[in-house]
């Protein structure tokens, strides 16, 4: 046997999980080898070293741990979805809301951007619907002029989506919600109601927007029946 | 013994005991191979509940014609590799062994061994120390190594040996042969 041939052996005799000197021909070659000799003491020493190598063994609160972990994992991902749903919810209400109240004052209109371009026709409208906007929780001084106000609205609304899933679920970061074994109907209620004064708002608002519009035709729709 | 299939069935249910049941019955396995990996107790401690947490995540992703042992010890792979790429962009924070070798003349030969192969391995390529200690250590055949670090049998092969020649010629080079040597004449 070959030096070569005897680090290959003592390989293939790991392999299968069997001793170092398992073959003779290896004991045999390291009789005459010291170089090997060394090569087949070492091998000794490594299999001896994992053989009295203590498997390292854990503390016993990993299944209590993983368990608590699971538990904020699962709180965690129900409050999102519940975070997205509300989101949804709510941008479906609006963009409901929003549609009805300009599809009804479109009616008739020639050139939306001019009536835009002339700012406020009527003071007493604007004050209408700042009071309006701060019944559905948005607050709104009534600074801007009217080629600004679909913006401020629509930012105020983005806002107000924002926080409206903390304000449905009553809950903050970290904290289980009264909800949250519920099933979806039970949640979905106060959700719902917390989105229609809000929806009712902004639709309220921007109809009387769209109203207060010099040079454009009101087609008499009450905003409050959108 | 419960079978491991209608165990993670249970797990998906939501059975909290079936939980219990499967981190008991793997913690040891995960933990050793994330301590052999990471050298580090501490670390292991974390990285073994990462990977069962991990794991009962996605246990609709296991496929209960799949080995499950070597499924979570993929996941146990997986984490101590993300958490060794974290150390090396952090070198600050750079982790001894636990077990630091002791040269008191009263310790014993076998555990001083041990404890020079445990060195010896930190010293080894993540991927090296892995197979090495998947294949001698966790006792996985060679496919199932091969399933568990996502690479072809030839490559494992190859991983086992490197490790093999590196603890080797770290064992020479740091005279542990001689060492042992010693020990056991005058044993």
């Amino acid at each position: 046997m070959q030096c070569e041939e005897l680090k290959q052996r003592l390989h293939q005799l790991l392999d299968q999980r069997r001793h170092p000197d398992a073959d003779p021909r290896i004991v045999s070659h390291t009789q005459r080898c010291g170089r090997c000799r060394d090569l087949l003491d070492a091998y000794h020493a490594l299999v001896d070293g994992l053989d009295s190598m203590p498997m390292p063994e854990s503390d016993h609160g990993v299944a209590s741990r993983v368990l608590a972990e699971l538990e904020t994992v699962r709180q965690h991902r129900q409050r999102r979805i519940r975070h997205r749903i509300g989101m949804l919810l709510t941008a479906a209400c609006l963009l409901v809301a929003a549609g009805l109240s300009f599809t009804g004052a479109d009616r008739g209109r020639d050139n939306p951007g001019d009536s835009l371009a002339n700012g406020w026709g009527d003071q007493s409208a604007k004050q209408r619907i700042v009071e309006r906007l701060g019944a559905g929780g948005l607050p709104y001084d009534g600074t801007m002029d009217a080629e600004r106000q679909y913006l401020a609205i629509y930012q105020m609304t983005i806002d107000a989506m924002t926080a409206l899933p903390e304000a449905v679920l009553g809950t903050a970061p970290g904290e289980q919600s009264a909800g949250a074994h519920a099933g979806p109907a039970r949640w979905m209620e106060p959700m719902a109601n917390s989105i229609r004064p809000l929806t009712s708002s902004v639709s309220a608002a921007l109809g009387v927007l769209r109203r207060t519009l010099p040079g454009k035709p009101h087609n008499g729709k009450s905003p409050e029946t959108t | 013994m419960q079978d491991i299939r209608s165990i993670v069935r249970c797990c998906m249910a939501g059975d909290s005991a079936a939980v219990v049941a499967l981190v008991n019955r793997y913690t040891d396995t995960v933990f050793g191979l994330c301590y052999r990996m990471l050298g580090q107790r501490q670390d292991a401690e974390d990285m073994t509940q990462e990977t069962f947490v991990r794991a009962l995540r996605s246990l609709k992703r296991w496929y209960a014609t799949r080995e499950f042992r070597p499924w979570l010890l993929a996941i146990a792979g997986n984490r101590c590799r993300t958490l060794l790429a974290k150390r090396r962009r952090r070198p600050e924070l750079h982790h001894l062994p636990d077990s630091v070798p002791d040269r008191s003349p009263d310790l014993q030969a076998a555990r001083h061994l041990a404890e020079e192969v445990d060195r010896a391995l930190l010293m080894l390529r993540e991927e090296h120390r892995m197979a090495f200690c998947l294949f001698h250590e966790q006792q996985l055949s060679y496919e199932e190594i091969g399933d568990v670090l996502g690479c072809p049998l030839g490559t494992v092969k190859t991983w086992v040996r490197r490790a093999r020649c590196g603890v080797v010629d770290e064992l020479l080079r740091r005279g542990v042969i001689e060492e042992t040597r010693h020990a056991m004449r005058r044993a």
